[in-house]
């Protein structure tokens, strides 16, 4: 599933002549966006997983986790207040959103109420850390390959 | 601030509620044969800790924090000893509530937690490292 927005690229109609080789390149564009939803979605589920393993023996604590990339991502945005005067600042969120999984529960509850199982943090955790190392391969791939078209001459 | 560095102050957070828990657990020890030191005062009473989740806004995340160092309430052991100079008129000391085999369960837990929390720092280190690596450009 990918977003790719082309909203804010600006090609005219005077461009069309090299329309295939332009398109490319705004592929790779979005392609870049998706890579980096990806890698803020990961950095975002591993500090709620640190934070779950922090509290791997607070009492009544119960583990967090977000919904999976593709269900946080097409989940509806938070609502924001409309700028009708050039003088309103839009608030930028401090970091990317993602939903939250409401239903997540851990494997087991302890007596003491703390449902955090280490094993499966520490699981997916070694998740993450994979997903964020294949976001950053290819973002590496695609900027070589960006690069590899601006160096031909 | 970025979620690599909240991750990295969540863990902390954990860290230092892990070994707080660990110098608990080496006082009790510590004190485990302390008796009284009269024939009427109390032995050494063994001290419990109690973690809690607080939210800070700056973070956007729940820490850990100490809620509170609490005093077992559990009875405190007898020995006969009339020799000893804190027996009691029937001859038996009072001796501390410290079960040293649930202390060294409690640490070894303890130490658990601390490495989970290490490791995941680690993996954030990791995670910041590749992403700076994208700079080289000769890659």
């Amino acid at each position: 599933m990918l977003f790719v927005s082309r909203g804010n690229i600006g090609i005219g109609p005077a461009l069309g002549r090299h329309r295939a080789g332009i398109r490319m390149i705004i592929d790779n564009v979005g392609l870049f966006q998706v890579i980096h939803q990806r890698m803020d979605y990961a950095t975002v589920r591993h500090s709620l997983i640190a934070q779950n393993v922090a509290h791997a023996d607070t009492p009544n604590y119960r583990p967090q986790d977000l919904k999976s990339f593709s269900a946080a991502l097409n989940s509806p945005a938070a609502p924001k207040l409309a700028a009708t005067h050039s003088g309103h600042i839009a608030a930028a969120p401090a970091s990317a959103e993602f939903a939250e999984n409401r239903s997540y529960e851990g494997w087991e509850v302890e007596p003491s109420g703390n449902g955090v199982l280490l094993e499966q943090e520490i699981m997916k955790a070694a998740d993450v850390s994979r997903d964020y190392q294949l976001a950053v391969t290819l973002m590496r791939k695609h900027m070589s390959m960006l690069r590899a078209s601006l160096n031909t001459r | 601030m970025d979620p690599i560095s909240a991750t990295m102050r969540i863990a902390a957070s954990g860290l230092q509620a892990q070994s707080l828990r660990v110098r608990m657990t080496a006082e009790n020890i510590a004190n485990a044969n302390s008796l009284a030191a009269a024939p009427n005062a109390d032995p050494y009473q063994r001290k419990t800790i109690v973690f809690e989740s607080k939210f800070d806004r700056a973070l956007g995340a729940e820490l850990v924090s100490i809620k509170r160092i609490g005093a077992d309430p559990s009875p405190f052991g007898e020995v006969y000893n009339p020799s000893h100079p804190s027996a009691n008129a029937d001859g038996y000391v009072q001796t501390p509530n410290v079960n040293t085999l649930i202390e060294m369960s409690d640490m070894r837990e303890a130490g658990r937690s601390y490495d989970a929390n290490l490791k995941v720092i680690e993996q954030a280190r990791s995670m910041a490292a590749s992403t700076l690596s994208l700079l080289d450009g000769n890659r």
